[in-house]
């Protein structure tokens, strides 16, 4: 009786780990498939917006694989857009391997050093279209 | 003058000598009137060679007793010139002839004793070419006679005791010299002897009037003179050699030229007395006057002296003194001297009783000139001149003196022995002299003087607007040469006074200065600084001085000033102040202390805009006690000692000892390049230490919140920025580079304690920078880099580089929220960690983040740390299987955690990380944002079973979704293992982490 409750218990977590292999083999499978987009640092370049924040700006430049972002949601108290393209801080240097573009934010002060990487999935002439590593949107439509 | 005397003398001689042939005649040959007559009038065509014409000739004993006389009556003689007044060139009315009967009876010799003249009147006349009317004797041949000079030996001896001339009226025509003279009524009596070298002669002469004029050749008058009722008397005896007398000469009026006035005219008194007792060498020409007297109107001098002629090589010499008799009035002498000599007396009232004494000794020559010496005494003197002077000075007294010497090359001086005045509450005394007076004039003079200052007042220009009451002691010594005054050469001149006010209360435009004593000493040149032109020193018990704006209220002040180059383009001055307790207020503001000592110097540079290079001043300050009252500041700032010095290329602070609201600090440094940076040309910098037991960061803040930009720049861009009127952000001020070395013991930021603070606070061109303080919070040690840009008041960039070591996590959560907001996990953790943050972005005016601009990383890594259980914890563990995973106090403990994080603008980024909870070891990362959101993975890596679980968080942070999820790092920390993203992934926590600890001291 114990032997067959064992037995159960460990056909239940065979189970459970069958379905997962199968979980991780179709996932490994997906991504295989992106694998395939290789991105081109050109088809980046130009003045960008994102799809889900219409004030938040993306300019890329493929020569020095530099860009800059700047955010110009009015300011609640006055009107005035919190960031212009001249005062933004946040000015990356960014690169391309496959189909992951990897950005670093230095900022203004020394030493300051955030990494990001996106899979992007999409990449046409008036759009960008990606995810983070969990899974999180990062699209972007072509402004100039 | 003379040469009209020497005609009617001439005249006189001739007549004289007519009246000798007569008598002559008379006594060898006619004793009777009628033989006589004729005798006369025959023989007299031989020695007259004009028409003459003797009427009868008497002889007479009595009229000439003892003598023998003849008298010979209207006697005419008649030349007739063209231009002469008259063909009688004269009529003498009786002429009488007095012989010494006896010698004449004892050796027949004619010696005449008396002439006698009576009803004579004459009119010689010269024409223009020189021939004269009275030319009637016979011409002699001229012999070239031997000159000789002039010698009294050579005399012949006068036994004449009488002649007397009475009724003469004669004039004189000279069409040649352009003279004319006249004398009416003259009488002249003259008595005496000159016999072997003695002589004792008696003239008295009276004329009712004497009149001379002459003219250049274009006719116009040169000399106008008239002579009213002239009366001398002379007396004379003794050897030639030794003669004394006396002359008395009195003119009841007279005029010459313009030289007497109406007022003189008009007077009551003679014009001229002169009564001179004399000694005269005639033999070696010198003169000398003993107890003469000479008086002009009502006038009175005495005269003493010796003047001694020029004789061969021997120039003329003179030895005379001249002293008033009694006091003369000024006031009405003045009124008889001519009007061209006293045209400055329109307008003024001036008068005083004044005695002279004045002589003149020396040489008279073309090269030399008697030295003169003269000493005046005024007494009851006033003097009123409104355009001068609008009141009156009366009690003018004073002793002067001078000497003269008018010889070419001499040197003249005056003395002011003592002067002194008074006008209403004034009294001035004067005390000096002044030498070389015919050139460069050199004065030395002491003046005294107490004056009530509004008497001042009428004298100062009303566009000066300057008004004053109180009372001045003066006391000043000056030594100068005119030269110097007009070259403005004060530095070669010497001043030493002293001006002691007392009650004094003044005002200059709108300045005010009120002292109940204040002493003014000045000195040229300069004795207390060296170098320097001359000393002001400036003390006294209270000072006050002030305008609608400002005000100084100063106690003791002791102000010692050194100037140079007063009145040229550049002005220097070099002084030290001290002042006691003292007010200071300008507007609302306003500055007490109880003591300031300044040392310095300043040069004036009017060729610079520059305030401080127009100035160049170089000070040493040091202020006691001082109390800032100010609107700049909500609280009093308190100097407890305040002590630099100011040079022209930097500002050394030496000890600054400040309490502002509830901080103290001292600071000392250096600041530099102020007067670069007033010109915008460079930036100020500064090198300053600062030291504080207690500082309290907010408040000062607070105070100085919008502060530190120029006032017009600043209100445009807070227009530009729409900033509203609450928002006061602290804006940095521009083209300054300042450095602050802080060490302060205790001090309150952010709401926080925080302790042994430490580090570089630097203020450059618009940025503060925090660099590496170090200090302790909450007993953790703390290292915090900052920088605030103040771009714009609604743009303000922040960075920030903080480290906090071994600190409490429920206490870094309560001292800095925000990483409650960005790492919300970390508020399940209790225990002590490492806590590192790098970060960035904007705030708008009123210090809120712009979240878009947010850019930063953090790290926390930390040992036996206890995990406060919640529902998420208990969920995790449940799907991960845990068994037996608490402690026996049913607490979770972790060994160690090492997390490294990123933010983004709103998203923060949380890297894989390990936990090791007792037997089990978890890998944990994801992301979340200031939203709200979250998805975060969290991974079974180790446990008893070697299963591998994955569960995702997902969903609201504050209720998220907790469910199976893939696994990922399973090889995550097994380098022989990883793929792309695990290397991908260990690469950006290597590359956050470095970055964080790369300035950790």
């Amino acid at each position: 009786m114990v032997k067959s409750e064992n037995d159960k218990l460990m056909k239940r977590k065979f189970a459970i780990w069958m379905v997962l292999a199968a979980a991780v083999l179709t996932l490994t499978s997906c991504k295989e498939k992106e694998k395939e987009l290789v991105l081109d640092p050109s088809q980046f370049a130009g003045l960008w917006v994102k799809t889900n924040n219409t004030y938040e700006y993306w300019r890329f430049n493929s020569s020095s694989m530099t860009g800059i972002t700047w955010d110009e949601t009015p300011d609640p108290d006055n009107g005035e857009p919190e960031m212009t393209e001249e005062e933004s801080n946040l000015a990356f240097s960014w690169s391309v391997e496959r189909n992951i573009v990897s950005f670093v934010w230095h900022g203004l002060m020394e030493n300051q050093s955030v990494p990001k990487y996106y899979y992007i999935t999409e990449i046409s002439s008036a759009a960008i279209v990606g995810e983070d590593e969990v899974g999180l949107p990062f699209t972007l439509r072509r402004v100039q | 003058m003379k040469k009209g005397w020497k005609i009617a003398l001439i005249t006189l001689g001739s007549l004289v000598g007519l009246a000798v042939v007569v008598v002559a005649v008379a006594l060898w040959l006619v004793f009777t009137p009628a033989q006589l007559t004729k005798i006369v009038n025959r023989l007299a065509s031989n020695y007259v060679t004009c028409d003459t014409h003797f009427g009868r000739v008497n002889l007479t004993l009595f009229k000439t007793f003892p003598d023998a006389g003849l008298t010979v009556n209207d006697v005419y003689v008649v030349n007739p010139t063209e231009g002469a007044l008259s063909d009688t060139v004269a009529h003498i009315g009786s002429l009488t002839v007095g012989v010494d009967v006896k010698r004449y009876l004892k050796g027949k010799e004619v010696v005449v004793h008396q002439v006698l003249l009576d009803g004579v009147t004459a009119s010689l006349y010269t024409d223009s070419a020189g021939r004269n009317n009275y030319d009637i004797f016979p011409k002699k041949e001229k012999k070239e006679k031997e000159k000789k000079p002039f010698s009294l030996d050579s005399l012949p001896d006068i036994d004449l005791k009488r002649v007397s001339v009475s009724n003469l009226d004669a004039q004189l025509l000279n069409d040649k010299s352009g003279m004319q003279a006249e004398v009416t009524d003259l009488d002249l009596n003259v008595t005496g002897t000159l016999a072997e070298g003695r002589v004792d002669a008696d003239l008295d002469l009276q004329a009712d009037k004497m009149m001379l004029t002459t003219a250049d050749s274009n006719g116009e008058t040169k000399i106008y003179t008239v002579l009213d009722e002239p009366n001398i008397d002379l007396k004379a005896e003794g050897n030639l050699d030794e003669v004394k007398g006396q002359l008395k000469l009195n003119l009841k009026k007279g005029r010459f030229n313009d030289m007497i006035n109406e007022t003189l005219q008009t007077s009551k008194h003679d014009l001229l007395t002169l009564t001179a007792p004399f000694e005269a060498d005639l033999e070696n020409s010198r003169w000398s006057v003993d107890g003469g007297k000479v008086k002009i109107d009502d006038y009175a001098l005495d005269v003493d002296g010796t003047v001694q002629l020029k004789k061969d090589t021997v120039p003329m010499t003179v030895d005379v003194a001249v002293a008033t008799i009694d006091s003369w009035q000024v006031e009405p002498l003045l009124d008889i001297v001519p009007e061209k000599y006293v045209k400055f007396r329109k307008g003024m009232d001036l008068d005083a009783k004044v005695k002279l004494q004045a002589s003149a000794k020396g040489a008279v020559s073309k090269d030399s000139k008697p030295l003169i010496n003269a000493t005046a005494h005024i007494a009851d003197g006033r003097f009123y001149y409104p355009k001068s002077l609008p009141y009156k000075v009366n009690k003018i007294n004073g002793d002067l003196t001078a000497s003269l010497d008018l010889s070419k090359g001499g040197k003249c001086s005056a003395v002011v022995e003592r002067l002194k005045a008074h006008t209403r509450g004034t009294d001035v005394s004067v005390k000096g002299r002044a030498d070389d007076l015919r050139g460069d004039m050199h004065i030395a003079a002491d003046v005294k003087g107490a004056l009530p200052l509004e008497d001042i007042m009428p004298m100062i220009p009303e566009k000066l607007k300057v008004t004053a009451q109180g009372d001045a002691d003066l006391d000043v010594r000056a030594d100068f040469k005119m030269s110097q005054l007009k070259a403005k050469a004060y530095e070669k001149m010497k001043l030493d006074g002293d001006i002691r006010l007392k009650k004094l209360d003044a005002k200059y435009n709108d300045i005010q200065i009120q002292s109940p004593d204040l002493n003014i000493a000045m000195q040229l040149p300069a004795k207390e600084h060296a170098g320097k032109m001359g000393d002001v020193h400036l003390t006294s018990g209270k000072l006050k001085v002030e305008n609608g704006k400002w005000m100084a209220d100063l106690a003791n002040p002791n102000i010692n000033v050194g100037i140079n180059n007063v009145t040229k383009e550049q002005l220097a001055a070099a002084f030290e102040v001290a002042l006691g307790k003292s007010a200071a207020t300008l507007d609302s503001n306003q500055i007490d202390l109880s003591s300031l000592s300044l040392k310095g110097s300043v040069r004036f540079d009017s060729t610079q805009s520059n305030t401080l290079k127009k100035y160049n001043p170089k000070l040493n300050i040091q202020v006691r006690n001082g109390v800032v009252n100010t609107t700049a500041l909500p609280e009093k700032l308190y100097l407890n000692e305040f002590a630099f010095a100011y040079m022209p290329k930097e500002v050394q602070i030496r000890n600054a000892e400040i309490k502002l609201g509830r901080s103290d600090f001292q600071l000392y440094g250096t600041v530099e390049n102020l007067e670069e940076w007033m010109d915008h040309k460079e930036m100020l910098t500064g090198d300053l230490n600062f030291t504080s037991t207690y500082t309290d960061v907010d408040e000062l803040m607070s105070m100085f919140s919008g502060k530190g930009t120029d006032p017009d720049t600043l209100e445009q861009m807070r227009q530009e920025d729409k900033v509203a009127k609450d928002a006061n952000p602290f804006m940095v001020p521009k083209d300054v580079d300042v450095t602050l070395h802080t060490h302060i013991r205790r001090s309150v930021a952010f709401g926080n304690d925080l302790g042994d603070l430490a580090g570089a606070v630097t203020v450059k061109d618009g940025t503060a920078i925090l660099d590496q303080i170090g200090f302790v919070c909450k007993a953790a040690t703390m290292q915090l880099t900052a920088l605030y840009r103040s771009l714009r008041p609604n743009n303000i960039f922040v960075a920030l580089d903080f480290h906090l070591l071994d600190i409490q996590i429920d206490e870094l959560l309560d001292m800095i929220p925000t990483v409650d907001t960005l790492v919300p996990m970390l508020a399940a953790f209790n225990g002590n960690a490492n806590f590192h943050l790098a970060g960035e972005g904007f705030l708008n005016a009123r210090y809120k983040p712009k979240m878009s601009t947010l850019l930063g990383s953090a790290a926390i890594s930390g040992k036996n740390l206890v995990v406060m259980d919640n529902n998420s914890i208990a969920q995790i563990a449940k799907l991960m299987q845990f068994k037996e995973w608490k402690d026996k106090d049913n607490k979770i403990r972790i060994d160690s955690l090492s997390v490294e994080m990123t933010c983004l603008r709103k998203e923060i980024e949380v890297f894989p990380f390990l936990i090791n909870i007792g037997k089990y070891q978890l890998c944990a990362s994801g992301k979340h944002n200031l939203v709200g959101d979250c998805g975060y993975h969290v991974e079974l890596l180790k446990n008893p079973v070697m299963a591998k679980v994955g569960v995702d968080i997902k969903g609201s942070l504050k209720n998220p979704k907790i469910t199976l999820g893939e696994v990922r790092y399973a090889d995550l920390y097994k380098p022989q293992k990883n793929g792309d993203v695990e290397k991908r992934a260990l690469e950006m926590k290597r590359m956050v982490r470095e970055a964080l600890e790369k300035n950790v001291r």
